[in-house]
């Protein structure tokens, strides 16, 4: 997000919403991860052998690991840019969150992966 | 009592869905509520901070017991369905036979991954809370999106507990 679209926090970093804002897009950045990542362990063998990260599990322990991590991680990415900001592009960011969100669901729907992956 | 006899798995399995599973599905409608309440000034100050500790103390509880019914499920109680003696485990059983296969083919393959959005999504929106605290009166936008959000974690939370309860009926898990 570009700086000039957001403005400086005018009192301090517990008032502003960037923080708030960054929680909610990395939460639907995980969920994006999900669904993507569900997809792809349904139509290539390989991928599924290297998302089994605990074989009891299957490769249901690859896909929520790495999930987590990601989300985590972008998580703290966002907080850091955002921590002190209050962004005018709120609007912005709730669309792109629900889009993500929206990947992630229709990514782990069975009937979407078959007609995506010709499974 | 003699008659009431519950195997290890099938206690888990009763925890997974009927504690962790139940009190996140119930939890939601108060959480809900209170970001509902925190609209505008419809509240006094001190009733705002009141009704966003309440709703932060129950959408962290929505988190953590998403956490451990994700957890619980994905380590403990899936490997019991999956695997086993040749042709004893759920699985094989529900796809040894094609009026059942469905039950794995759809509902299990959506609810495993589904599930894990609940908990992600919930955690979000108590940070959140937490973070604004009455705060979320003055943020119109932001209390929306965490309604969708908390919403959204409850549609997958359900779609996980629906399937979850049909499956164990068509195949126990024992």
């Amino acid at each position: 997000m570009n700086e000039s679209n957001q403005t400086p926090s005018s009192a301090d970093s517990a008032t502003a919403t960037g923080p708030v804002w960054a929680a909610i897009l990395a939460a639907a950045f995980g969920c994006a991860v999900l669904g993507v990542l569900t997809f792809f362990i349904e139509i290539s063998v390989r991928m599924a052998k290297l998302m089994t990260f605990i074989k009891p599990a299957g490769n249901l322990s690859g896909v929520t690991t790495l999930t987590m991590l990601v989300w985590i991680i972008s998580w703290i990415l966002l907080h850091r840019c955002w921590k002190t900001r209050s962004t005018k592009l709120g609007g912005l960011v709730l669309s792109m969150s629900l889009l993500l969100i929206l990947i992630g669901v229709l990514g782990t729907f069975p009937p979407f992966i078959d007609w995506l992956g010709r499974k | 009592m003699h008659g009431m006899y519950l195997t290890r798995r099938e206690f888990w399995t009763a925890i997974h869905g009927m504690v962790l599973g139940a009190a996140f599905l119930i939890l939601f409608t108060g959480v809900l509520a209170g970001l509902w309440m925190l609209k505008g000034n419809r509240l006094t100050e001190a009733g705002a901070r009141m009704c966003a500790c309440c709703t932060a103390i129950g959408a962290w509880g929505m988190a953590l017991l998403a956490w451990a019914a994700v957890f619980v499920g994905t380590y403990m109680i899936y490997p019991w369905y999956r695997g086993g003696p040749p042709g004893t485990y759920p699985k094989a059983l529900l796809l040894a036979n094609p009026r059942t296969a469905q039950w794995h083919e759809f509902g299990m393959e959506w609810k495993e991954h589904i599930a894990w959005l609940a908990p992600i999504l919930a955690t979000a929106v108590a940070y959140s809370i937490t973070r604004l605290g009455s705060g979320v009166t003055n943020h119109p936008k932001i209390r929306r999106a965490l309604m969708m959000l908390l919403t959204v974690s409850f549609f997958c939370a359900a779609v996980a507990g629906l399937f979850g309860a049909m499956i164990n009926k068509a195949a126990p898990i024992r």
